[in-house]
């Protein structure tokens, strides 16, 4: 099992999902070292109950606690972070990331990508840069300078 | 100016599935330039640039995979 199961089975589910964070700027190509998958979900319930569904599949609880408690839905409707271990690797699955940023928001500022045959979303590495220069911590600046030179890079490449 | 590399630093340039070497390791000035006023190795972004997102998150995997089957040697059985 590996990253890109976790994805084929939140499309298989239909879930709708956004990925950010390290794994959405390695898919577009940054060389930043990252071993969870970041996902932004949409707030409706019809996506909360597949969200649910597909996080069932993956085996999925929250990790650093000892009691394996796997994420239900009143844990889904909340605006925290669920930072997840499921049996295909680590997931953190986000309703909101920066203040209260929701997939919503974020929808116009995505790009549709294609692992394997599973379309999905990702964030576009200009509003991930927008993302790590508003954390502002040390590690976010470490990873801007990559983002910014590989937007720099990707620009003169062309279209 | 490019920062020198030291052997050290050449011999650990990664091999085979490793991205094509610019001026700082040919020394030639009609190749892009290696690296950035900032130190980022702008070679290895042009190479990951090169692949689909499906051969990058197979690259990412493979890394994950390296480490996580990784084991220390016991010193009796160097």
């Amino acid at each position: 099992m590996a990253i890109a199961d976790i994805i084929q089975t939140l499309v298989a589910h239909e879930v709708e999902f956004i990925v950010v964070g390290g794994m959405a700027a390695v898919l577009q190509g940054a060389q930043v070292h990252t071993i969870d998958l970041d996902s932004v979900y949409a707030l409706p319930e019809p996506n909360l109950a597949r969200l649910q569904r597909a996080l069932t599949e993956l085996g999925a609880v929250f990790r650093d606690d000892p009691r394996r408690i796997a994420p239900n839905r009143s844990h889904l409707q909340s605006r925290g972070h669920k930072l997840l271990q499921t049996k295909a690797g680590p997931l953190d699955v986000l309703a909101t990331i920066e203040t209260s940023t929701t997939f919503s928001d974020l929808l116009p500022e995505s790009d549709w990508l294609e692992v394997d045959g599973a379309r999905f979303r990702v964030l576009s590495l200009a509003r991930l840069i927008v993302v790590k220069e508003r954390l502002n911590r040390p590690k976010d600046q470490a990873m801007l300078v990559l983002l910014r030179a590989t937007l720099d890079e990707l620009k003169k490449s062309g279209p | 100016m490019e920062p020198a590399l030291t052997q050290q630093a050449i011999e650990a340039q990664p091999k085979s599935s490793a991205p094509p070497a610019g001026p700082g390791l040919a020394g030639d000035p009609a190749l892009p330039a290696v690296y950035d006023s900032a130190g980022v190795d702008r070679s290895l972004i042009r190479w990951m640039l090169s692949l689909t997102p499906s051969e990058r998150l197979r690259h990412v995997q493979g890394t994950i995979d390296l480490v996580h089957n990784a084991k220390r040697v016991p010193n009796g059985d160097r």
